[in-house]
């Protein structure tokens, strides 16, 4: 499985880095908002620090305008994937990017069925979000069960990117279900290491080691 | 399945090679503490009886303190592993091992995802302790099984080592599951090799051959 980071904030994109588990960025609008700067400044620096996808989002709805924004971010660097959000104008545009060779992320998506167009469209990345899914008592990760199986079935290509993160289990639930992808938080991503009984074995190992070190 | 015993005891250790079952050796230091002698020496003694995997833990709390030991203790003898704690420091100490071709051991894993960090961070080998989670009323075997499923999953290449291993039963669902290894405590070794029935059996045979064996 690999591991994006779903943020535009460098200094987050740099610790994840130096544990050897950033295989992609995920950013959206409302995450660069957060951060200074422009936002072909913010894709650039990204770009500069990870080896991998980094996805920079449209905000035209026409898929004329789409088309037009993307190439233009498509320029900024080789690594840059396109993300669009699933409508009908959205799949259009993804529809004239895979014939030219432009990487898309499909955005946005709720339903399997959702994952299965935005495939046949020819999007490189589908976006389902299951955290928003658990807010409304829809069960996120049944969606991905879901689109795992359906992506089998037919062996599509597109790989599946499990967003709207928000804790450890929908990380551990998408592993066993072998989702290609998960874009986690960097909250999320600090929480996957701890464990309270490692805090503890540490610490008594440490105390048993006090005995030794000095022989 | 392989066999790794878990002590820094140089008799048991010589005892489980002359079974032909030792595949292994894992230490820490609470298991080094019960021992004489300073740890190195420990060390080489019991890599001069094995012909496989030596985990020797490191106890530095950063990542450059645990580089800088595992790359001595990797100097002792070529069977030894760094054992490297489960956390984001230790993981770090992982990634920059693992470009110098140093085996390492990531130990305390207590959840499957944990073990799936240390696996991607570079990690040989991953330690899940099934024995301190059933204490907490946690299913051990549970989280070996989902690990299991996990690696195989994306075919990834880190071994899992069951640690923690309090009584047969923890080794039968290892095999079950398919576990790559079990570092398994003296005494649980032992208790592995009987039943009474093996025992009721001797017994008669013994019996019997008594009977026979002064005929001519």
């Amino acid at each position: 499985m690999k591991f994006f980071i779903d943020t535009a904030n460098i200094e987050e994109i740099k610790e994840a880095n130096s544990l050897g588990l950033l295989d992609g960025v995920t950013t959206n609008p409302t995450l660069l908002a957060r951060e200074k700067g422009s936002a072909t400044e913010i894709f650039k620096q990204i770009c500069a620090v990870v080896d991998g996808a980094v996805n920079a989002e449209v905000v035209s709805m026409d898929w004329q305008g789409i088309v037009k924004e993307g190439r233009e971010l498509a320029k900024i660097h080789e690594n840059i994937v396109v993300k669009i959000p699933m409508t009908k104008d959205g799949l259009k545009a993804v529809k004239v990017f895979s014939a030219e060779g432009i990487k898309t992320n499909v955005t946005l998506i709720f339903t399997p069925i959702q994952a299965l167009l935005a495939a046949r469209a020819g999007a490189t990345y589908v976006c389902p979000f299951v955290g928003r899914l658990d807010d409304i008592a829809a069960d996120g990760m049944d969606v991905i069960s879901q689109i795992k199986q359906i992506f089998d079935n037919y062996m599509i290509e597109s790989e599946i990117i499990v967003a709207s993160i928000r804790h450890p289990m929908h990380v551990l639930e998408s592993a066993l279900i072998g989702a290609d992808i998960v874009t986690v938080p960097f909250k999320v991503l600090q929480q996957l290491f701890k464990h309270p009984l490692t805090d503890i074995g540490i610490e008594r190992f440490l105390s048993d080691w006090e005995k030794v070190k000095n022989r | 399945m392989k066999f790794f015993i878990d002590t820094a005891n140089i008799e048991q250790i010589k005892e489980a090679a002359s079974i032909g079952i030792l595949d292994g050796v894992t230490t820490n230091p609470t298991l080094i503490s019960r021992e004489k002698g300073n740890p190195e020496d420990i060390f080489k003694a019991i890599c001069e009886i094995v012909d496989g995997p030596v985990s020797a833990e490191a106890v530095s709390p950063d990542w450059q303190g645990m580089v800088k030991e595992g790359r001595h203790l990797a100097s002792l003898h070529k069977n030894i592993v760094v054992k490297i704690p489960m956390t984001k420091e230790g993981l770090k100490a992982v990634k920059v091992l693992a470009t110098e071709g140093i085996r390492t051991n990531v130990t305390l894993v207590f959840s499957p995802i944990q073990a799936l960090l240390a696996a991607r961070a570079g990690a040989a080998f991953v330690s899940p302790f099934v024995g301190r989670l059933d204490d907490i009323a946690s299913e051990g075997m549970e989280r070996v099984e989902q690990i299991m499923q996990i690696f195989s999953n994306y075919a990834l290449s880190a071994e899992v080592i069951v640690a923690s291993i309090r009584h047969p039963m923890h080794v039968v669902r290892a095999a079950m599951i398919g576990a790559h290894i079990a570092t398994i405590p003296f005494k649980v070794i032992e208790q592995m090799m009987k039943h009474p029935l093996t025992d009721n059996g001797i017994t008669r045979f013994l019996a019997d051959w008594e009977k026979v064996k002064n005929r001519s």
